[in-house]
């Protein structure tokens, strides 16, 4: 009797314990869980049947404090590096670019130019820098500040695309980044007057300057271009925006404190902590990330369980698509995509809107083209989900379907791997054999190994003109691919000039009918994207509207008060 | 003495200059190329600057070119720098494997003694209330694995309960044991239930071993108090199997544990070795993995050391 009595307290424990594991596991779903694809309106929302944010220490403390958190990468021991994606409250508290740019980041106003004129040629662009701006290390902002960034994002290795795109067409920019040059022709400073001349108008210029934050000459000069991105500067940074760095705890968190210096209105927040995280919703669920920004469908539903994180859907130019393996600069061709039925095949063999609906509910949107397809300028071309069209295609080509067609990928999260699976199915159904491949070095794998036959891709265009611009034969990595074709140039050019929306309605058309005749890339869907803020933390002021989350903008930051 | 500990030092060179150079060929085998994770292909700035920075950063020389350059760096006491987040090997160490020592020394020390204790305890109360439960958290222990734990922990005490943080080593603005304290609770608590479990159920199968020998009989015979029996003549058999599974223990001082870590983002080193593997951040998988190497050969020598302490009939260096 005895013995059964320790066998049946042992079996309790176990239960117990067990019991422990499954609460633990049970999420936060206190009911039916938030569905994102029910809720398009761009206004916030906040879900029902959800928990409450957890107790604040910080609040306890005194200290107003917006919590941010980044996933853990590396030493976790800098902050961010804003020339990549200059996105973030981080960013936008710390740096200061010339001009501060709207939601839709096409309007601009001055921040540390008091203004700007742009030649009737478009060719010079003339900027008045502010004075009385000091860095948070009490030295002078100046215009030689300005020079030296550009100069400097011009031999980096690692920077966005918008900035080496429009830099580049400043006069002297080749000779000045491969070094046969000692100063940069186009880029003249005079007093506080920064004078930028361009070999060939580039519409986007002005956007991209108010993105581009500016860097102080005197802390940064000594530091090498090549390895800037990765340089231990970003862990101890000069800023002159209304934050400083306050202290870094490598691993841990970094503290974002007033900076002094800062000439502008004093923000209702007083401090920004930035914690590296294993995960970016646990800390959410844990109320230390009151701003964060998602396009992954689970992330969204369990942050759509929390009752103090507000959604706010946000419609970007998020491209996914297939980057067909064609040709390279070398000549050697991929025999099996040389076909455009095969490619043309492809998109009719792949119900895209059923996918989009159940893996991408309320984000995803089909693709034809380049452009959206409630865009003006869309021409009505589809490529409707049609296996047997697709079967037809791939005959008349000649398709050989013993041939195990390769698809490559670098995303890494479970819907993009769902994804992949789907496609394949769906390939196979129209007979043939398919292999996908996740590759953990996008860039190598793509553009130089290119052993494969279609790769998927995503791009978080700054306008159309990015997208046109891969088929540039210019382009670095594309002309791996694409064969150097030229067929675009003058297109991918044009758009990139032209500022006039008229004109550039009709380049983004001709261009249009240019891919839809090609299909070097098979676009896919567009992927919208949401901010989640934590309103039992922050309020924010009336008027606030969000934009494409990696870019700087103007989110009224001043005005964001801490509460709760 | 002296002369055994002199002799296994030795071997220590070779053995880490083959490990050294298999870790490196290894990673060459595996054909990462690390330029593409410093600099995504979304983040490109322009394939000539990616070149000039691939040629820097000696990307380009042969492997043995860049093996040798390693050593050579490396005897001279220069760790370098990683290749993909630009981190001198040496700050990163700095800082790094503080917390690692922290929180697997405290895992080892608390786990030892709850686990060897529980375990004694269990085999001298065989079938006893102890008995039961040591069995049952022993057979919980190992087989719930150790992420699973650790997620159920945090979503339990942070998240629902709120009452310990859910990552990190330090909150923002404090210092002081208590905040230390608390954010060890959990990642601790993880290790410890894991590495409590083997040793309990080692201690307790040897301890009974032992109890059913001849000698122990001998010694009840002779009217030796029980305690002295267990203590005695029990307790030091018993633990020489448990001491070299404690041993092999102590390279976690140094390599951290790499699940514990990631999963709450506990700034060690083990998380660091796993995204090293993943990036191809050699300078650092080398430094990382010498160091483990030399931490699990001086393990290899504390446990021929301490075996020849607790057993007469092991001699050092015969």
């Amino acid at each position: 009797m005895k013995k059964m009595n320790k066998r049946i307290l042992s079996l309790i424990l176990a239960l117990v314990l067990s019991a422990m594991c499954l609460v633990g596991c049970g999420g936060n779903d206190n009911g039916q869980a938030a569905n994102p694809s029910e809720d398009n309106t761009p206004a916030a929302t906040t879900p029902d049947n959800s928990t409450s944010a957890p107790a604040d220490s910080a609040t306890a403390s005194g200290t107003k404090e917006l919590k941010l958190a980044t996933v853990i990468e590396g030493a976790a021991d800098k902050t961010r590096y804003p020339w990549h994606n200059p996105q973030g409250p981080e960013v936008a508290s710390m740096y200061r670019s010339l001009l501060l740019a709207d939601a839709n980041l096409t309007d601009v106003t001055p921040d540390l130019a008091t203004d700007y004129s742009v030649s009737d040629d478009g060719l010079t662009y003339t900027f008045t820098i502010k004075e009385g701006v000091k860095w948070s290390d009490g030295e002078d902002f100046n215009a030689e500040d300005v020079a030296f960034s550009i100069k400097t994002n011009l031999k980096v290795a690692s920077g966005n695309a918008i900035f080496t795109n429009a830099f580049t067409k400043i006069d002297g920019a080749e000779a000045w980044r491969d070094g046969s040059a000692d100063d940069l022709s186009g880029l003249k400073v005079d007093g506080n007057v920064v004078t930028i001349t361009l070999s060939s108008p580039y519409g986007a210029f002005i956007p991209v300057i108010a993105q581009f934050c500016i860097l102080p000459e005197h802390a940064v000069k000594d530091y090498d271009p090549l390895e800037l991105h990765n340089s231990d500067y970003w862990s101890k940074p000069v800023t002159c925006g209304a934050f400083k760095l306050g202290e870094m705890s490598p691993g841990n968190y970094y503290t974002l404190v007033p900076n002094e210096y800062y000439e502008g209105t004093p923000w209702k927040i007083e401090q920004i902590t930035n914690y590296f995280v294993p995960d970016l919703l646990v800390a959410a669920q844990a109320g230390n990330n009151d701003f964060m920004n998602t396009n992954i469908p689970e992330t969204i539903s369990e942050l759509g369980k929390l009752d103090f994180m507000e959604m706010h859907p946000i419609d970007i130019l998020f491209y996914r698509y297939f980057i067909c393996n064609m040709k390279g600069v070398d000549g050697n061709e991929n025999p099996v995509m040389q076909d455009k039925r095969v490619r043309e095949a492809i998109l009719y063999a792949i119900d895209r809107e059923t996918i989009a609906e159940q893996l991408y509910p309320g984000l995803a949107h089909v693709l034809h083209s380049g452009v959206p397809n409630d865009y003006a300028e869309y021409n009505g071309v589809a490529y409707e989900y049609n296996p047997e069209k697709a079967k037809q295609l791939l005959e008349e080509a000649g398709y050989d379907f013993n041939h195990t067609f390769r698809i490559l990928y670098y995303y890494s999260d479970q819907n993009s791997i769902d994804f992949m699976d789907t496609i394949a199915y769906y390939l196979r159904e129209v007979g043939m054999k398919v292999e996908t491949t996740q590759s953990q070095q996008g860039t190598v794998d793509l553009f130089q190994t290119r052993n494969y036959d279609v790769g998927y891709k995503g791009l978080s265009a700054f306008s159309i003109a990015e997208w046109y611009g891969e088929y540039d034969s210019s382009n670095a990595n594309f002309q791996n691919i694409f064969g150097g074709d030229t067929q675009f140039d003058e297109g991918s050019a044009a758009i990139a000039a032209e500022a006039d929306p008229a004109k550039r309605s009709e380049i983004i058309k001709e261009l249009q009918t240019l891919e839809q005749e090609n299909l070097y890339k098979l676009p896919l869907y567009t992927i919208g994207n949401n901010i989640f803020i934590n309103t039992d933390h922050v309020k924010l002021p009336d008027g606030v509207t969000f934009g494409n989350p990696w870019y700087l903008y103007d989110m009224d930051m001043a005005n964001w008060e801490i509460i709760g | 003495m002296l002369k055994f500990i002199g002799k296994k030092l030795l071997q220590m060179i070779p053995m880490l200059l083959l490990i050294s150079f298999i870790v490196f060929g290894g990673l060459q085998l595996m054909d990462v190329d690390p330029i593409s994770y410093m600099v995504t292909p979304d983040m490109a700035a322009s394939a000539e600057n990616q070149e000039a920075l691939r040629e820097q950063l000696g990307l380009n020389d042969p492997f043995v070119v860049r093996y040798f350059n390693w050593v050579k760096d490396l005897v001279t006491g220069d760790f370098g720098y990683s290749i993909v987040n630009g981190t001198s090997i040496a700050s990163l160490l700095k800082t790094r494997l503080p917390a690692t020592f922290e929180l697997a020394i405290i895992a080892l020390v608390l786990s030892s003694f709850i686990g060897i204790g529980i375990g004694i305890i269990s085999a001298i109360r065989q079938n006893g209330i102890i008995d039961y439960v040591g069995r049952v958290f022993a057979v919980l222990g190992q087989s719930i694995p150790q992420f699973f734990f650790g997620i159920c922990a945090i979503q339990i005490f942070a998240i629902k309960l709120g009452w310990l943080p859910v990552n990190g080593r330090t909150s923002p603005g404090a210092s002081g044991l208590g905040d230390a304290v608390i954010h060890l609770v959990l990642p601790v608590l993880t290790m410890t239930v894991a590495m409590c479990a083997v040793l309990m159920r080692y201690s307790r199968n040897t301890m009974l071993g032992v109890l059913n020998c001849d000698y122990i009989k001998t010694a009840r015979s002779k009217g030796i108090p029980e305690w002295k029996v267990y203590i005695k003549h029990g307790f030091r058999n018993a633990m020489r199997p448990v001491l070299v599974i404690l041993c092999f223990r102590l390279p976690m001082l140094i390599g951290g544990s790499v699940v514990i870590e990631s999963v709450f983002g506990w700034p060690g080193i083990g998380s660091i070795i796993t995204q090293s593997v993943v990036s191809g951040d050699y300078p650092v998988i080398m430094v990382t993995t010498l160091m483990v190497a030399a931490a699990i050969l001086v393990a290899s020598f504390l446990v021929d050391v301490l075996t020849a302490a607790l057993d007469p009939r092991v001699r050092l260096g015969e």
